[in-house]
């Protein structure tokens, strides 16, 4: 392999062929990869602040070159295939982390969503704070969406995910109900998210609560991102959900009233809001029972913005206005009377 | 006529300019059960004949006149297997339109799509054209819409129309009988009578389906006692 005939300048660059050369795996019979190269070298490099350093590896990834000679047949260049997911690298980035070398992880965004079954149904809550990594988002977003006229679902995880999901399942589920004439079950819209979750095995970060009341009953289901559910009288969902498990493993019995369940429900979100970064703002609840939904939209407000200047805010003006009338230094367009341009 | 010889293939011309296989489906529908829609000022309403094989048939089973959206509705003359076909289509392309732009179909935008389907089925190998004549009737933003669509894939919209059996009585009735300021308990009133002009037998609330949609927007086919309770208003 080409490295050898690197330009060895400094005794860094060493430790760097040296751990190129450990990481040419033998299991792997083929050459490495330029890609693989430069994340060892990045990964030195990123490890050694001084500049020194960073301007000879420079100088050596330069020098790198891979010469074809050895095996003409598998070409190291290699042309995209023509369709589907190339696997290729999959068994790099195995090798990759069996050395250590970790991709970088995913964010993880905050929510608490919960539900609970209550004697005439299913109540549902969540927070309404998005979060972009540190930075709240929307203080105010709508986590609880519309599956069908009984159905209900919280999700938590990637925003994008959980609204596409719901979207189209609830889309779905109103061709199945036209096709059927009859109301949809919550097992339906389970099993339609299950499914559509395992499909793209776990790339699809939705982790839904589904609740409703159908001609079977009340139902409360939890999904997971890889497509596992659980059916269960009480759950809790996202970052908060610990949290909010708590409140509910202490206080909650079968057999609950409407107003119990939903103070109930509050207390929880509450409870994750507080105790939780990734959640915050207002607790959103939504109560379905055999006779219709109740979407109470910010049902509980308690952290509303105080100490305003009633006065209002106001701003110094940094730039000056020159003048407020604009008048033409030239007149751009001669206007050519008569004749008809377009003749010829 | 040199056109006999062109009737078996769909996708060839004949001498005269026509698609012969397009006019035998237009006679399919032309023996089918009379169908009839009026355009009122507030409203519209769809109506067809149920006429059952035999009176052993559950005729709560049978429902002609079909609901693709919240505000629209449809009703048929000819094939009824066709018909369910082409019903499960619309119902799908309107549910994608929603989903694309969250906005419920326009009448004319489902009609359209539903023509496209139609006219696909007279251009391709292999296949032959939907024996039914469709009437859509709708209330959107532009009001209320009635269309008709044949098998070629041509539509109209109509202020009142008829297909079937008997459509030239029907639409000489209809005719006679509209005016544009018709409220829509008069077009069922109408459309009761123009059923009831070349119904063969006893017309009741079971053997004719009634279809309205008004000012909330919300199609639904009207149950056999309310079609009763118009009839006795109508004699």
């Amino acid at each position: 392999m080409a490295v050898e005939q690197a330009n060895l300048c400094t005794p860094q660059d060493a430790a760097v062929v040296r751990t190129l050369r450990v990481f040419r795996d033998p299991h792997v019979d083929r050459e490495l990869e330029p890609a693989t190269v430069l994340i060892i070298i990045t990964k030195h490099v990123m490890s050694s602040p001084s500049l020194n350093f960073q301007t000879q590896i420079s100088g050596l990834i330069l020098s790198l070159s891979f010469s074809g000679q050895r095996n003409m047949s598998n070409s190291v260049i290699e042309v995209p295939p023509k369709g589907g997911f190339s696997f290729d690298l999959c068994k790099r980035n195995e090798m990759l982390a069996k050395k250590g070398v970790n991709p970088p992880s995913f964010r993880k965004t905050g929510t608490t969503i919960v539900g609970l079954v209550f004697q005439d149904g299913v109540i549902l809550g969540a927070d309404t704070r998005a979060t972009e990594g540190p930075i709240v988002c929307d203080k105010n977003c709508e986590k609880i969406h519309y599956m069908a006229p009984n159905i209900y679902c919280c999700g938590a995880g990637t925003a994008a995910d959980t609204e596409a999901v719901t979207d189209m399942v609830s889309s779905q589920l109103q061709l199945h109900r036209y096709h059927t004439g009859r109301e949809s079950r919550v097992v339906t819209a389970l099993t339609l998210l299950k499914r559509h979750l395992f499909n793209y095995q776990g790339h699809v970060s939705a982790a839904l609560v589904l609740g409703g009341v159908d001609v079977t009953g009340p139902h409360l289901h939890t999904i997971y991102p890889h497509g596992s559910t659980d059916t269960l009288p009480f759950a809790t969902m996202g970052s908060g959900s610990l949290a909010a498990m708590a409140v509910f493993e202490s206080k909650y019995k079968e057999g609950l009233t409407r107003n119990e369940g939903i103070e109930l429900v509050t207390e929880a979100i509450c409870s994750g809001i507080f105790n939780d970064l990734g959640s915050g703002s207002n607790v959103d609840v939504c109560v379905i029972t055999k006779g219709g939904k109740e979407y109470l939209r910010n049902h509980l407000q308690p952290n509303p913005r105080t100490y305003t200047n009633s006065k209002g805010y106001s701003f110094p003006k940094k730039t000056e206005v020159l003048l407020t009338k604009i008048i033409p230094l030239k007149e751009k367009v001669e206007i050519i009377e008569g004749g008809d341009a377009m003749e010829e | 006529m040199g056109d006999s010889q062109y009737s078996f293939s769909l996708t060839t011309f004949s001498p005269s300019g026509k698609l012969v296989q397009i006019e035998h489906a237009l006679t399919a529908v032309g023996s089918g059960q009379t169908s009839l829609g009026i355009k009122a000022a507030n409203g519209v309403v769809i109506a067809t004949e149920k006429k059952l094989p035999s009176i052993l048939v559950d005729e709560a089973s049978v429902q002609k006149i079909q609901c693709l959206t919240p505000n629209i509705g449809v009703v048929y003359s000819g094939m009824g297997p066709d018909f369910r076909v082409l019903v499960r289509k619309s119902r799908k392309q309107a549910e994608q339109y929603h989903r694309l732009y969250k906005e419920p179909i326009p009448v004319t935008q489902l009609v359209r799509e539903t023509a496209a389907v139609m006219q696909e089925f007279t251009q391709s190998g292999g296949v032959r054209p939907f024996g039914v004549s469709l009437l859509v009737a709708g209330y959107d933003d532009n009001g209320p819409q009635l269309y008709q669509v044949d098998p070629s894939g041509s539509y109209f919209s109509w202020k009142a129309s008829a297909m079937g059996k008997n459509v030239s009585n029907a639409k000489t009735f209809l005719e006679k009988r509209y005016t544009d300021d018709m409220e829509l308990d008069d077009a069922v009133h109408t459309a009761i009578l123009t059923l009831k002009e070349g119904f063969e037998g006893q017309i009741s609330g079971k053997n004719i389906e009634i279809g309205i949609i008004g000012t909330d927007k919300k199609f639904r086919v009207l149950t056999p006692a309310e079609i009763d309770d118009y009839l006795a208003e109508v004699e």
